[in-house]
């Protein structure tokens, strides 16, 4: 498990800051009161709470506590987020799985929410305070789901290099350049034998 | 928590079969009572049910002590060879009715308020009959004999009680059995408290005459409960204090709980209360209805 810990790596680089807009900073206060934002730390913190329904599956309510750390943003535009009660920690640990299968980064909780090249589909206009806060939400449900019924609601993308083969095979022409890059290929000769050789080892 | 309570009402009522089974046995008991005292076919005039069986206030599961109280009529010369009788007439009458039965079923004496009746037990001790017999005035009131003290002849009026509790139970849309029998089954469901069915059924008539007139639906009876345990205990004496404080502030949780969308534990303080009749529910409902429904959401994944 150490080992696997030591191994974690935030592959996002944190350059840029997000700053809240007047009319953000009323959304949250209207539509998520339990959230505050920390003007000084440029943090949104506090309970999230949600009551969602995937498709035809159960509606579950739950709310966790987090932290949207806006100093921290990947050159993808998304901030850090991070689930600070230690909860899904334990829901891991609880059911004998390593945290990273609850898809968050290390030991402070840093959720892994989306799969890089995805991004720019599920954030067109880039940065955007309710779809982020939606988009966790959803990703929280999908936790409390898995806790509840000891089943995933949606498929997940696999760990590393297997997440990037699955988003290579779901569609190779839209995501063919991003996971070319993603494994470091600079001829395509290289990256089908690399594609080869994976989809060997995977088995899929 | 509607269902649950419809559910709890059903459960604690007595079936059809258990209702058949009680009729058999009372029946089959002034049968044989009428062809010792009575020249005609038997009609079922010469009998009257009264207690928990006439208004329905028994509860499921049976135990042993819920008897059927049935009064058997007897003659006019009957009574009139028994009270003329040199030494004690009123004990000398249920001797009589026990040797009558004696021949078909196992008797015995039980003491009641009204003094001694017969008691007969049946083998599976189910619906055991205590019978009690009578004669009937032309004001519709009976006599009855008490053996006790060197003997007397007693008034007994059961259908001033019975037509009280139609009345209520009319006037509250069957309120009154359905909140008698789940009274009862709280006082079963604690040992240790002696709550005489008379005086429950009383304090219950009362409370629903000062508030529940109009009786009160399925949806509501978790306020009717935490209300008529609050005006028990408004009028209880030392003995039952301590017992209805209990129920008083289970039934207080029970309600807030609900109030919270939280049928789950309110399930649990009522299952304190009433014991497993209550149905349980096994899980919080979500707010469906207010759900946010999504069916495009992102794949989770994690980078390592």
């Amino acid at each position: 498990m150490k080992a696997k810990q030591e191994y974690l790596r935030h592959q996002v680089h944190h350059m840029q800051i997000i700053k809240l807009t007047t009319s953000e900073i009323d959304y949250l206060k209207s539509e998520h009161k339990s959230l505050t934002y920390n003007r000084i730390k440029n943090i949104i913190e506090g309970t999230l709470s949600f009551n969602l329904k995937f498709s035809d599956e159960k509606a579950i309510e739950d709310k966790y506590q987090v932290e949207i750390e806006l100093n921290e943003v990947s050159d993808l535009g998304l901030p850090i987020v991070r689930e600070t009660d230690g909860r899904i920690l334990k829901i891991a640990q609880e059911k004998g799985l390593f945290f990273g299968d609850l898809h968050i980064n290390n030991a402070e909780g840093e959720l892994c929410i989306i799969l890089p090249p995805k991004v720019k589909e599920k954030y067109p206009n880039g940065f955007e305070l309710n779809t982020l806060i939606e988009h966790i939400q959803e990703h929280l449900y999908w936790v409390s789901y898995f806790e509840k019924y000891n089943k995933k609601p949606w498929k997940e993308y696999g760990h590393g290099e297997l997440g990037y083969l699955e988003l290579y095979i779901e569609n190779k022409k839209l995501y063919a350049s991003d996971v070319k890059k993603y494994f470091g290929c600079k001829s395509r000769p290289e990256f089908r034998r690399k594609i080869k050789e994976l989809r060997e080892k995977y088995k899929i | 928590m509607e269902k649950q309570f419809i559910k709890f009402s059903e459960n604690i009522r007595l079936t059809e079969s258990q209702e058949t089974d009680a009729k058999t046995k009372y029946t089959g008991i002034c049968k044989t009572l009428h062809k010792s005292y009575y020249d005609n076919k038997y009609d079922g005039k010469t009998k009257f049910l009264f207690g928990s069986y006439k208004t329905k206030t028994n509860t499921r599961p049976l135990s042993q002590d819920q008897d059927v109280d049935v009064l058997f009529r007897i003659p006019e010369e009957t009574y009139k060879k028994f009270k003329d009788y040199k030494g004690n007439g009123p004990s000398a009458l249920l001797q009589e009715i026990k040797d009558v039965l004696n021949e078909t079923y196992t008797t015995t004496d039980e003491i009641k308020g009204w003094g001694k009746i017969v008691l007969i037990k049946f083998s599976e001790n189910k619906h055991n009959i205590e019978v009690l017999p009578a004669f009937e005035l032309e004001n519709k009131t009976f006599i009855i004999p008490n053996s006790g003290n060197g003997g007397s002849w007693d008034g007994f009026d059961p259908r001033a009680q019975i037509e009280t509790f139609q009345s209520s139970n009319d006037k509250t849309n069957s309120l009154t059995v359905d909140l008698t029998r789940m009274m009862k089954t709280w006082v079963k469901n604690t040992p240790s408290l002696d709550y005489k069915s008379y005086e429950l059924l009383n304090n219950i008539m009362d409370f629903l005459d000062e508030n529940y007139k109009k009786g009160s639906d399925y949806s509501k009876y978790h306020l009717v409960i935490k209300d008529c345990f609050e005006c028990l205990k408004a009028i209880c004496d030392y003995s039952t204090d301590s017992h209805l404080t209990t129920a008083l502030d289970r039934a207080k949780k029970a309600v807030d709980f609900i109030a919270d969308n939280k049928p789950k534990e309110a399930s649990l303080e009522w299952r304190k209360i009433f014991g497993n009749e209550f149905p349980s529910v096994t899980e919080n409902p979500t707010n469906e209805s207010k759900a946010r429904v999504f069916t495009t959401p992102s794949s989770p994944y994690a980078n390592y």
